[in-house]
């Protein structure tokens, strides 16, 4: 029995010859046994498969409304960017509304124009700190840095007064150019970085969504 | 209501009638979901992922015959979850020669391989069935699936699988002469009074 032989048997269990087909087989089966025997062999294995007991189903697969909604998964990064995104667009909030406020500078707040003298930076820097006592002068800033910094060996009288010298310009410098042009910059900065994440964001879930429909 | 009516208010988005449509239908397409992959838990994942697929599809249901249609679909979800099983295997389903080939006999299965409580399990004719079922190539198990056990015409396997009718035919044939030889193993173990009813069916 070749291959034939079989698809044709195949055929004719599941009444799929033709009339003429079905009567030239049928005088092949009644003349050949072992083809007779191949029919009842499929005609069995049919019966069997056919009987196989029905199995309800171990749950109901009904949808609820929240199964139907369901949106295509996203990739992992996904809330990375989001939350990166929602970050940027705050931080150019943020720096949107100080630059539309007046912006008190402190008195002793260092500029680029305040020297290369480095007390004055450590003052400028013992300044920024925050702290509940009130500005102090320069003056009183060497002073303290005196007493903190180096306590074992006193600053003799005359690198005293280089101090309160080299501190004395800062109370006249011009208080806006490099704070406002830093935060115009990052108002570009963070508005950009902003625009990047949401187009990103689009991006994917566009192409998540083309993928999981196809 | 109607099956027709029911459908057509389910592509309208009604998920109630969607949802008769999944009482009546859910016990075939388990069943078929099991057949096809041999275990309760994944069939019952592949089934849920079928309807949810079937109710997301609907809009592009252009009638004929929705038990083919939602059979189509649970195969899909089916031969999705054999190419997961394929990437992550855990146990051959098929034995192979050292050419990597597969093997033309199922004899494998009751050689000394198969344990007593296995050989004891086996001696239930539905295990028995559902062994030789998962010995089969995929390609034949889902034609023989869809055929005789839930009972589609040629015409409507070749729609659900997407395959010319010849190609059905043949893999149907092959399909059932290679469940009776692994069968054939199986046979004294079968009653015989089933048997003789099929003889008397014939």
């Amino acid at each position: 029995m070749n291959q034939r032989d079989l698809e044709r048997l195949s055929e004719y269990l599941d009444g799929r010859l033709s009339p003429d087909e079905a009567i030239h087989l049928e005088a092949r089966l009644s003349s050949d046994s072992e083809l007779a025997a191949a029919l009842q062999a499929l005609r069995e294995t049919r019966a069997l498969l056919r009987q196989l007991p029905r199995r309800r189903s171990p749950r109901n697969f009904s949808l609820t409304p929240q199964m139907v909604s369901r949106r295509p998964p996203l990739p992992r990064f996904y809330p990375v960017l989001r939350l990166a995104t929602a970050f940027a667009t705050f931080l150019f909030l943020l720096v949107f509304l100080v630059r539309q406020v007046p912006f008190p500078v402190p008195a002793a707040m260092p500029m680029a124009e305040a020297g290369p003298a480095a007390p004055a930076l450590m003052a400028a820097t013992l300044e920024e700190q925050p702290s509940p006592e009130p500005p102090h002068t320069p003056k009183a800033l060497a002073q303290e840095l005196q007493e903190n910094l180096t306590p074992a060996t006193p600053i003799p009288e005359e690198d005293y007064s280089s101090l309160r010298i080299a501190a004395e310009p800062l109370s006249n410098v011009p208080q806006e150019a490099p704070l406002s042009l830093l935060l115009a910059r990052g108002q570009i900065l963070f508005g950009l970085l902003a625009l990047l994440g949401a187009a990103t964001m689009l991006i994917v879930r566009y192409t998540t969504a083309r993928k999981w429909r196809a | 209501m109607n099956e027709s009516h029911l459908i057509a208010s389910a592509q309208r988005g009604d998920l109630n009638a969607f949802n008769t449509l999944v009482l009546h239908y859910q016990d075939m397409v388990f069943n078929a979901a099991l057949r096809i992959l041999g275990e309760e838990e994944a069939a019952a994942d592949a089934s849920q992922e079928a309807f949810l697929s079937a109710f997301q599809a609907l809009p592009s249901y252009r009638g004929g015959s929705f038990k083919a249609w939602l059979l189509r679909i649970v195969t899909n979800a089916c031969y999705d979850e054999l190419r997961r099983r394929k990437r992550r295997p855990t146990a051959p389903l098929e034995p192979q020669t050292d050419q990597g080939d597969d093997l033309e006999t199922t004899r494998w299965l009751t050689d000394s391989a198969l344990t007593p409580d296995q050989q004891l399990e086996a001696q239930e004719l539905e295990h028995a069935i559902q062994h030789c079922l998962d010995a089969l190539p995929t390609d034949f198990r889902l034609v023989v699936v869809l055929a005789d056990i839930e009972g589609l015409d040629y015409l409507e396997i070749a729609h659900a699988l997407r395959l010319p009718i010849g190609t059905i035919k043949s893999r149907l044939a092959r399909a059932r002469l290679r469940l009776r030889e692994c069968l054939q193993d199986f046979w004294e173990l079968l009653p015989s009074a089933f048997r003789l009813r099929n003889e008397k069916n014939a």
